[in-house]
Order: C-alpha cells, then sequence, then structure tokens
C-alpha cells in the first residue's frame, strides 16, 4: 500500500506543478461540451418533448452522451499525457527498475488518472449544466456515484493502454483506437444513467446500468492489475 | 556475480550483441569500452533487467535480473527522474520503492555535492547536477551490483574525479561503460572491449 501511495502521491505531486494534465483535459471538456450544448436549441437538454414524433429523439435523451462522449476524450488526452510524464528523462525505466509489484504500479497510476478525471468532471459536469440551463438539483448528488463508477471504469483502461502504448511511434492514434471500444460500456451506462437522472431524477429501472459499470469496473481492475506486468515489459 | 552465456540481442532485424559469455566475480570493477553502436548500452540494460536477451541467459547473483531488483543499482543514459519533483522528493520516492529509509537522502544528497539543491526542482538542474542525482538514486539502496553507462558523461573534472570513491563499496561488483579510457584504467579492476556486438 505503501507504493501505490508513493506513485500516486507522485503523480499528483508532479501535475500540482506542471499542471500538464487537468487543465487540458477540462479546457477539452468544455469546449465540447460548449459547443454541442449550444448546437441545441436552448433549453433543449432539459424540456420533454411536447409532441412526440415518430423517429425523434427527445433532446434531452442524448444529454448524458453528449456529456460522457466529451468527458471520454478529454479522458484519453490525460491518459497520455500521464503516460508521457513517465517517458520524460525516462522516469518509467526507474519504476521497471525498482522491486516493486507491478499490480502496485498500476494501482498508483490508476488512482492518480482517476483523480485527474473526478476533478476535470467536478468543474465540466457543473459547467455543463449551467451552459444547458439545467437546475443544480436536477443532476446532483445522483450522479456523483455515477461519476465515480465511470472514471474508475475509464482510468482501469486508460491506464492500461496508456502505458501499453508509451513507447509505439504512433501512440497519439493508437490510444483513443484502444481505448474508445472498450469504455463503449462505461460511456454507454454513465450516459443512461444521467439521462435517466435528468428525466426522472432517479435511476429507476436504469440502475442496471450502475451494476453493469460497477462490474466492469471489478473485471478490468483485475485485468490491469494482472497484465500490468506484461504490458509495461520490453 | 554477473553472467552472461551466450547472450545476444537483436532489435528487429538489427543485431546489437552476439554470443556474448561473460562472467563478472563479486567485488571486481569492470570498464566496458568501444565505439558507438558496439552494444555497450545494450548488455548493460540486459544485465539491469531492461531489456530480455534475444538468445542466452543473463544473471545477476545466480538470478534472472528481474529477480535481483534489489541488489541492482543501475543508471543509464538518462537519470530516471521526475522533472516536475525536487531533487529531495525524487529521492524520497524511490525510497519509498525500495523500501529504504528516507533518512539516508539528505546524506546522499551530500555525498554527491547536492545538499544546497535539495528543495530544487529537477527541471531546473544542469546535465551535470541530473548525472549525479541520477547516481545518488541508483546507490540509494546501496546494492551489490552497481551498472554504470557513461557516468562521467556531462560531469565536470571535480566531479569526475570523485566518482570512484563515491561508487566504491567492499564487496561491491561494479560494471560500468565509458570512452574514457584513462579514467576506465583508474577505477577499473579489469577493461572488456566491446565491437560490432562482441567481444574483441
Amino acid at each position: 500500500m505503501r507504493t501505490v501511495l508513493a506513485i500516486a502521491a507522485k503523480d499528483l505531486r508532479g501535475e500540482s506543478r506542471a499542471r500538464q494534465i487537468a487543465p487540458v483535459m477540462l479546457v477539452f471538456a468544455l469546449c465540447l461540451v460548449f459547443l454541442l450544448t449550444f448546437a441545441l436549441p436552448p433549453g433543449a437538454l432539459r424540456a420533454p418533448v411536447p409532441v412526440p414524433v415518430a423517429g425523434a429523439l427527445p433532446a434531452r435523451d442524448i444529454t448524458g452522451l453528449l456529456l460522457w462522449t466529451s468527458i471520454f476524450f478529454a479522458a484519453v488526452i490525460g491518459f497520455g499525457r500521464s503516460a508521457a510524464a513517465d517517458r520524460e528523462g525516462s522516469a518509467g525505466d526507474g519504476l521497471l527498475l525498482a522491486p516493486v509489484d507491478p499490480a502496485a504500479l498500476y494501482a498508483g497510476k490508476l488512482i492518480a488518472n482517476s483523480g485527474f478525471l473526478l476533478a476535470t468532471q467536478l468543474v465540466a459536469i457543473p459547467l455543463f449544466m449551467l451552459f444547458a440551463n439545467i437546475a443544480p438539483g436536477a443532476l446532483f448528488p445522483g450522479i456523483l456515484p455515477v461519476m465515480l463508477v465511470a472514471s474508475l471504469g475509464m482510468a482501469a483502461v486508460g491506464t492500461l493502454f496508456g502505458a501499453a502504448t508509451q513507447h509505439a511511434e504512433a501512440r497519439s492514434l493508437m490510444l483513443p483506437l484502444l481505448t474508445f471500444p472498450l469504455t463503449l460500456p462505461v460511456i454507454l451506462g454513465a450516459s443512461k444513467l444521467t439521462s435517466t437522472l435528468l428525466i426522472e431524477n432517479r435511476f429507476g429501472n436504469e440502475f442496471r446500468w450502475f451494476i453493469l459499470l460497477s462490474v466492469f469496473d471489478v473485471v478490468f481492475l483485475t485485468l490491469g492489475a494482472v497484465t500490468f506486468e506484461f504490458v509495461i515489459e520490453e | 556475480m554477473i553472467a552472461l552465456d551466450g547472450v545476444g540481442k537483436k532489435f528487429g532485424t538489427v543485431r546489437a550483441l552476439s554470443n556474448i559469455t561473460l562472467e563478472i566475480t563479486p567485488g571486481t570493477t569492470v570498464g566496458l569500452l568501444g565505439p558507438n553502436g558496439s552494444g555497450k548500452s545494450t548488455l548493460l540494460k540486459l544485465a539491469a533487467g531492461l531489456l530480455k536477451p534475444t538468445s542466452g541467459t543473463v544473471t545477476v547473483g545466480g538470478k534472472a535480473p528481474r529477480d535481483a531488483k534489489a541488489q541492482i543499482g543501475y543508471l543509464g543514459h538518462e537519470p530516471f527522474l521526475y522533472r516536475y519533483l525536487s531533487a529531495e522528493e525524487n529521492l524520497n520516492f524511490y525510497a519509498d520503492l525500495y523500501r529504504v529509509d528516507r533518512t539516508k537522502v539528505p546524506v546522499l544528497l551530500e555525498e554527491v555535492g547536492l545538499q544546497a539543491k535539495g528543495s530544487a526542482l529537477v527541471r531546473t538542474f544542469s546535465r551535470g547536477e541530473s548525472q549525479r542525482l541520477g547516481l545518488a538514486r541508483a546507490m540509494l539502496h546501496d546494492p551489490e551490483v552497481l551498472l554504470l553507462d557513461e557516468p562521467f558523461s556531462g560531469l565536470d573534472d571535480a566531479s569526475a574525479g570523485r566518482l570512484p570513491q563515491l561508487i566504491a563499496r567492499p564487496g561491491r561488483t561494479t560494471l560500468l561503460s565509458t570512452h574514457d579510457l584513462p579514467r576506465a584504467h583508474d577505477v577499473a579492476d579489469r577493461l572488456i572491449h566491446l565491437s560490432g556486438g562482441q567481444l574483441a
């Protein structure tokens, strides 16, 4: 545990000075959120559709998708930058030389990446609600557990593939290509939960998505801890 | 202490080392000489466990390098330091990884002449200062085996002159690569020449 905390603290302390991960994620997420919310008519993301039209989708049903797709792409930038911090000065090789369980390395990086992602969401989601003219009580505090499980899921995949692609020449291309398909259940689940929360003010029947996200987290955290050793070696 | 048996290493189609058989006895310092591209760095990385041989075996103290990590200290071309942490924070971090008492950190900083720069961020360090801090990192856990790739590189004459005393420890096995033949003669008990990935 001491090793896990040392690695997480190292990443968080470094970022508090370098400011190369969280601010970049935040700016990117805000730009996407701003663009997507302003592309729709005012109030569209909170208003019910007055007269249902066959084949039409109420705009508020895609609120979650707009939000979580933005957060995902911001997250990918963050995972790439986080892996790059270990590449500078080959500092990551120093971790490989140390007598440390690779699972502990993974856990430490995961905690830091989840932290960056949560911090981004804590600023981006209220601003998204502001842009979309959504009342604070419509999403908070119900969205907090969704943020937690979704962040953990994205970070579980992103930390693994951030490390796997860090020595690849086309790493900036490889990372989103590998993480996007695998993270689809997280984006979809978090989107459904967010939209349902906005419409019904509770999860209701869609709570099954929360269970799916939790199972996803357990599977990918285990997979990451077990395979990290093979991912980081030559 | 360090044994290579028929070791070869290829990077794609490029053969960096061919059939190297070498044994370095405990407590000795061996200098590794050779022109650029002769395979010195590859050999040191194989001994440190950062690379896997394509053929043959490498052992350190009778174990595979990855199982002997606590016994190995390695300094490569890069110092393996985090630029946005201070010198002291970097060494404290590695002390935690190696489960070494953090009280050793100020002592080591003084030994490498960086006691006044303990709280300075590594990104502000010169090449020589980074190299000295990298050396402190490699020696933090008092390793039995020290692997140094061009350790004199970037050091001024005074620092380079102090290096042999700094790395000396009874019973320690040291393998260092260098282009500096006079310094290699000063510090090493034995010299090995590599050429074209083979022992010359």
